[in-house]
């Protein structure tokens, strides 16, 4: 691998890196995860016991 | 033609690496500090998260697909899996909240990984769109 390649390589990956970290914070990547997030994640676990979690056209197979 | 992916692309890398969750959990919350709970609420949440977006963005850009069955293919596929995969990881996550030993932690990390198996194939989908997208 060359020298431009590898600066390519690691020039994509901080960009990658500096896009997500906001991301990898909100979801506790970083420090405590919060009374409140370990909540918020609970009622997201919830809403997937409801019909509805599985409902709309999105859901249905395509006909062939 | 223009396939919109609406998940964010930093969201699908950070679900497909399998990074979230990494911190500790402040104490007094609902998890009593069980992060083997947490983390598998987590990964259960952002699968399905990550699979109703691809089902949703494969629904909406049908037509413009046609040319990729396979994209189909997969999506019908998670359509008819994903309820009972959700299903089941909620029922073993359940049990292991119940009871946390290995035997229940085992077979809950079992059925995360069936949802993450999908979730990693409707990423590399998404990813693949995304990438098209911004050229």
């Amino acid at each position: 691998m060359n020298a431009n390649l590898i600066l390519a390589v690691v020039d994509g990956a901080l960009r990658v890196l500096e896009k997500i970290w906001p991301e990898f914070v909100k979801l506790g990547v970083q420090g405590e995860i919060s009374v409140e997030a370990q909540a918020e994640m609970t009622a997201r676990i919830n809403r997937l016991r409801l019909p509805e979690a599985f409902s709309g056209p999105e859901w249905e197979v395509s006909k062939n | 033609m223009r396939m919109r992916v609406r998940m964010p692309v930093a969201l699908l890398l950070a679900a497909a690496l399998g990074l979230a969750g990494c911190g500790t959990l402040e104490p007094g919350g609902v998890y009593q500090g069980d992060k083997v709970l947490y983390d598998a609420d987590v990964a259960i949440a952002t699968s399905y998260e990550v699979i109703h977006t691809f089902v949703a963005w494969e629904y909406a850009n049908r037509e413009a697909l046609s040319a990729r069955p396979e994209i189909r293919s997969a999506a019908d596929r998670m359509r008819r899996g994903a309820p009972q995969w959700v299903r089941s990881a909620l029922a073993l996550r359940d049990a292991y909240a119940a009871r946390p030993d290995v035997e229940t932690r085992d077979a809950l990390a079992t059925a995360v990984g069936v949802l993450r198996a999908a979730m990693l194939e409707a990423t590399r989908y998404l990813q693949a769109a995304a990438a098209a997208e911004s050229k």
